[in-house]
């Protein structure tokens, strides 16, 4: 443990609750500014009478202003985890822990195996293209990534799925495995356009990331000594480039798993698998702002937790970073 | 990144800076051809703005639609109208409806007003262009409605043109660039309010923070903005879609400044102990002019390279906000609402040009930033290439 690094990593960690305050606080005034009463969104289409508003101002905790508003949110996430009740899905009563809960599970299915292959493949992608630096297998590698990077997710779905699901169709079609157009629930081939279409962008961040990363150390001196005493090719690049290139993969984890979070959202809402991206934003519509609330502070969690863990991770990973209590 | 670099160093040439970068630049093939993309549409969306300005740009109007236009034969006294009452009732001619309805007209033998065919037959009045491929009147075909694609292709452009410049004016070069230099060179209680506020606003969820920013201010804005057409009796400024572009841009901007103000402030910070800075400062130069004259060139090549990146991200989220219905609106043409438009795997097998028009236009132009932002990192920032 380095010396002082206690009080750092408690410092970085106070601030994880202080900033998930101060993001609920901006989203919760922005979900009041929204016009029209909470109420009518809440009674749907039913017409109601002064008495039956106020029964459901009461029951949904509607009365009083902003500040004790969000003090009762606040008070109740914090005594008992709760994240309010739903707006729409009020018969029978929904809380909002309750619908993330059940849908947070295919999210987090999908988004782990392609973090695991966005790593798995963007490592080695960005090796290979750093020590074929100069040749015209670098700028291929990189190029093709950086294709499917461009093409926003929307439309690179469409794509993906055509290519699984009319091109490779009769290939498939061998082994008794059929990709479907949209999401089917309990099929397993579900999962391949959407892993797909959220890895191949992401593979470019993090590919190139790490080619610029070892392509940055390849000119050190101590490389040039590696070389100079006569070791290997391979022993110079995997002993000494890419260890020490990894060290600044950390910021390329957030990023990617930030990226890959939010087109969740968007994959989601296109390819229609019923997790909590596209639940966000079907919520959004339905105007249902407690669970846009509890989404939003899921994934600003997520968001804050990956930011604070590269801050100490850089602590812990390269002994030549000191924080000081000055921020510089 | 330490210092400015050597290709950066004025003393090595007679010739400023920029001159040199912009040589070294243009030496490489991918920048010379990314930046001729970038030139080309971004010129092709500010073309259509003349439009605006009562020029006649030559352009198909990217809303017109076309359809085929079907109309049935009614049934009058008791019987099937005339041919002859048909036409003049819907203005038509009884040629061109002949040519039109071929089958028909084989089928029914003569073709006089006085003919009269079932009641209830439909018959085709107008041919409409929906969903044609390629041809010489439209380049790149037609979408659902009949609209022209490269019409509409050119609009979305004004958009991207549009969205991405005001983005990058107030949420990277106002807020960004001018509240990073500020933070970094004044220290102390305004540097910190700063800089808590930028990491505030990096560690917001931007994509959900602009569904909900929409979704609080659209009718409002909407009625602001009403007020206004009404004060300056210019009824044109919703429907052109200035409404839509100043609240995405302002909401974009107000989620993006934190990275680019936390970044500038960084280099601000080295540049702030040279000696240029402690001369004009002894001479008694203002911070703004301090900030104006002797910070900003200094940052002007990561600012270029910074522009680059964010300028392709903005544009994509657009078409990505634009998709999700929070972006811009019909009538305004985007590619986001060409994409959604363009329908799933079907349609792309049966109608390909309604995805892949969206998709080469916004490919060609991010892979041009991003090609270009690489490129003007290497020239400012030599190592590590």
């Amino acid at each position: 443990m380095i010396a002082g690094a206690f009080p750092i990593l408690a410092r970085r960690l106070i601030l994880i609750p202080l900033q998930l305050f101060v993001i609920l606080a901006i989203t919760f005034a922005l979900t009041q500014a929204v016009p029209g009463d909470a109420v009518r969104i809440i009674a749907g289409s039913r017409a109601i009478d002064p008495e039956q508003a106020e029964l459901i101002r009461e029951e949904f905790g509607l009365n009083g202003n902003y500040a004790e508003r969000f003090g009762d949110y606040i008070v109740g996430l914090v005594t008992r985890g709760d994240l309010g009740p739903s707006y729409y899905y009020r018969a029978p009563k929904r809380t909002v822990q309750d619908l993330l809960g059940s849908r947070i599970w295919v999210t987090a299915q999908i988004n782990m195996i392609v973090l695991a292959i966005v790593f798995a493949v963007g490592i080695p992608l960005g090796v290979f293209a750093a020590v074929s630096r100069g040749t015209w297998r670098d700028p291929a590698t990189i190029g093709t990534f950086l294709i499917f990077d461009s093409i926003p997710s929307p439309m690179l779905i469409v794509f993906v799925a055509a290519f699984f699901v009319e091109l490779l169709a009769p290939f498939f079609g061998l082994f008794g495995f059929n990709v479907p157009a949209s999401w089917i629930g309990g099929d397993p081939a579900s999962y391949v356009v959407p892993v797909v279409a959220l890895s191949l962008p992401a593979l470019a961040g993090v590919a190139r990331f790490v080619r610029v990363s070892m392509l940055t150390v390849m000119d050190d001196d101590y490389v040039r000594t590696a070389r100079a005493k006569g070791l290997a090719e391979r022993r110079v690049i995997f002993g000494h480039v890419f260890r020490n290139a990894m060290l600044p993969l950390a910021t390329a984890f957030g990023t990617a798993f930030i990226a890959v979070i939010f087109g969740s959202i968007i994959i989601e809402t296109r390819y229609g698998v019923p997790g909590v991206g596209a639940f966000m934003f079907q919520s959004i519509t339905q105007r249902d702002f407690n669970v846009v609330l509890g989404f939003t502070l899921l994934a600003s969690f997520l968001l804050v937790l990956s930011y604070a863990l590269i801050d100490i991770a850089y602590i812990f990973i390269d002994p030549r970073i000191r924080y000081t209590a000055r921020r510089v | 990144m330490s210092a400015a670099g050597a290709a950066l160093d004025p003393r090595a040439r007679g010739e400023s800076p920029f001159m040199r970068g912009l040589r070294a630049l243009l030496r490489k093939r991918v920048a010379r051809i990314a930046l001729l993309v970038i030139l080309v549409f971004y010129g092709a969306g500010i073309y259509t703005m003349l439009g605006w300005v009562g020029v006649d740009t030559g352009l198909q109007d990217p809303n017109a639609t076309n359809l085929q236009e079907r109309r049935s034969i009614r049934e009058v006294d008791g019987r099937a109208e005339t041919l002859g009452a048909f036409a003049s009732r819907l203005d038509l001619d009884l040629d061109v409806l002949r040519a039109l309805n071929p089958d028909v007209a084989a089928e029914a033998g003569e073709w006089t007003p006085d003919t009269r065919l079932e009641i209830g037959a439909s018959l085709t009045l107008a041919e409409g262009e929906g969903l044609q491929g390629p041809s010489s009147r439209h380049w790149f075909g037609t979408d659902r409605l009949g609209r022209d694609l490269f019409s509409r292709a050119l609009h979305s452009l004004r958009t991207t043109v549009i969205v991405t410049l005001i983005v990058v004016l107030l949420g990277n070069i106002l807020l960004g660039l001018g509240l990073g230099l500020l933070a970094g060179y004044r220290g102390g209680r305004i540097d910190a309010v700063i800089m808590r506020l930028a990491e505030t606003v990096m560690a917001l969820p931007d994509l959900l923070i602009l569904l909900v920013l929409v979704a609080a201010f659209r009718d409002r804005w909407d009625e602001w903005f009403m007020a206004i057409e009404d004060w300056l009796g210019f009824p044109y400024l919703i429907q052109q879609g200035v409404a839509d572009y100043t609240l995405i841009t302002f909401g974009m901007s107000f989620v993006s400044w934190g990275g680019a103000a936390r970044f500038y402030r960084g280099i601000a910070l080295q540049i702030r102990e040279r000696e240029f800075i402690l001369a004009s400062e002894v001479v008694g130069a203002r911070t703004v002019r301090l900030l104006t004259r002797h910070f900003f060139p200094s940052v002007l090549p990561w600012f270029v390279v910074g522009t680059s990146a964010s300028l392709g991200a903005v544009a994509g989220s657009e078409v990505v906000l634009t998709w999700l219905g929070i972006g811009v609106r019909p009538p305004t043409s985007s590619f986001g609402a060409m994409v959604s438009d363009a329908g799933g795997v079907l349609t792309l097998t049966l109608h390909p040009q309604l995805l892949l028009v969206p998709t080469l236009f916004v490919l060609a132009l991010m892979l041009s930033f991003s090609l270009l932002g690489d490129a003007l990192n290497d020239v400012v920032n030599p190592r590590g290439r």
